[in-house]
C-alpha cells in the first residue's frame, strides 16, 4: 500500500519482469506464513499463473506489486484453510507453555501464577524492539514452532489479518473456540520470546522435539 | 460452627477471576469488545496483580509486533529470502510460455 505510484507504472503490465521483480518478495512472504519451502514455491508459481490469467482485469487501481501481493495472500489463505481442515482435530497439541503449568492447578489459589513462574520483566522498550532485526528473527522462529493446526488459525488472523467472523465461517469453528486458540498461540509465543529472545536460551533444543 | 463470612467470601472468590482467566480475557480484549462486567473484572484484577499487568502489556506488544511483522514483509524492498536458481529459472520459463499462450 505504501509503494509509490510513480515507481511502478500503474496499468502497465510486463510479465517477463515478474520473476525478477517479485519472485523473492512473494517467496519471502509465502515462506514466513507457510513455514514450508515447497508450499511457498508452489504459492509463488500459482500467483504468477493467476496473475497471467487475470492481467486483463488489472486496471491500475493499485500498483502491480500490491496487486501481486494481494493475489499471493489469497493463495496463502486458501492453503492455510486447507491445512487447518486437513490436520486432524483429535490430534490435540499440548503446547510447551501448557506443560510448564505456570498457574497453580489445585487449592484455593488455583489459577494464580505459581511462584517464579509468572512473566518476567522484559526490560526492553517494545517500540524500539519492533525495529530490531534480532527481535524479528526470534518472532519468526517462535511462530514457526507453533503446531500446524494452531499456526494456520493464528497466521490467518494475525498475519493475513483475515476477519474473525470469516475465519470462524471458513474453518467451521465457534468464536469462543477461535478466541481460545488465539490465546493459546499468544501464550506460547510470549513464553517462547521470553525464553529465547530475553533469557537467551539456545533455540536448537526446542527445535529438535 | 458455621462461619458467617464463608458464604460471602465464596461468592467474592467466584466473582474474582483467577490470573489464568484474566489472561484469557486480556487476550480476547484484542479480538472483541469485552462486556462491562468483564472489563470491570479485568481492571480490578490488573490493579492488584503486577504479574498480570506485565502479561497484559506483553500480549498487547506481541499483537502489535505481529501486525508490524506482516506489513513489513509485504512492503520490504529487500526480501529476506531468495528463490533457488533452479526454481527461479523454472518460474521464468513458465511465465514466458504461459504469456505467449
Ligand atoms: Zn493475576
Amino acid at each position: 500500500m505504501s509503494d509509490s505510484l510513480t515507481e511502478d507504472n500503474q496499468g502497465k503490465i510486463d510479465p517477463s519482469r515478474w520473476v525478477q521483480d517479485y519472485g523473492d518478495l512473494l517467496y519471502s512472504i509465502a515462506y514466513s506464513r507457510l513455514n514450508d519451502d515447497s508450499a511457498a514455491q508452489d504459492a509463488v508459481q500459482e500467483t504468477f499463473l493467476a496473475a497471467l490469467k487475470a492481467k486483463e482485469s488489472f486496471v491500475g487501481k493499485s500498483t502491480e506489486r500490491t496487486w501481486m501481493v494481494g493475489i499471493l495472500k489469497h493463495k496463502i489463505t486458501d492453503l492455510l484453510r486447507k491445512r487447518f481442515r486437513e490436520t486432524p482435530s483429535d490430534k490435540v497439541d499440548i503446547l510447551p507453555v501448557e506443560q510448564e503449568h505456570p498457574y497453580e492447578q489445585v487449592g484455593s489459589s488455583k489459577g494464580m501464577w505459581r511462584p517464579n513462574r509468572g512473566p518476567s520483566e522484559w526490560g526492553k522498550d517494545p517500540h524500539k524492539s519492533l525495529e530490531d532485526s534480532e527481535f524479528r528473527r526470534f518472532l519468526q522462529i517462535c511462530l514457526d514452532q507453533l503446531p500446524e493446526r494452531l499456526a494456520a488459525v493464528f497466521t490467518l488472523y494475525e498475519l493475513q489479518q483475515e476477519d474473525a467472523k470469516k475465519i470462524c465461517k471458513d474453518l467451521a469453528v465457534s468464536a469462543t473456540n477461535l478466541w481460545v486458540m488465539l490465546h493459546r498461540c499468544r501464550r506460547q509465543l510470549r513464553r517462547c520470546l521470553e525464553l529465547h529472545w530475553i533469557e537467551g536460551e539456545p533455540v536448537s533444543r526446542r527445535n529438535s522435539e | 460452627m458455621v462461619n458467617p463470612l464463608k458464604a460471602p467470601m465464596m461468592l467474592m472468590a467466584r466473582m474474582l477471576p483467577s490470573c489464568e482467566e484474566v489472561g484469557q480475557m486480556v487476550s480476547e480484549s484484542l479480538d472483541r469488545r469485552l462486556s462491562l462486567p468483564e472489563r470491570i473484572q479485568v481492571k480490578l484484577h490488573l490493579a492488584m496483580c503486577a504479574l498480570c499487568r506485565r502479561y497484559a502489556s506483553q500480549l498487547v506488544f506481541l499483537h502489535k509486533a505481529l501486525h508490524r511483522h506482516a506489513e513489513d514483509a509485504e512492503a520490504r524492498k529487500e526480501p529476506d529470502r531468495e528463490l533457488p536458481d533452479s526454481v527461479r529459472q523454472h518460474l521464468q520459463d513458465l511465465v514466458n510460455r504461459e504469456s505467449q499462450a
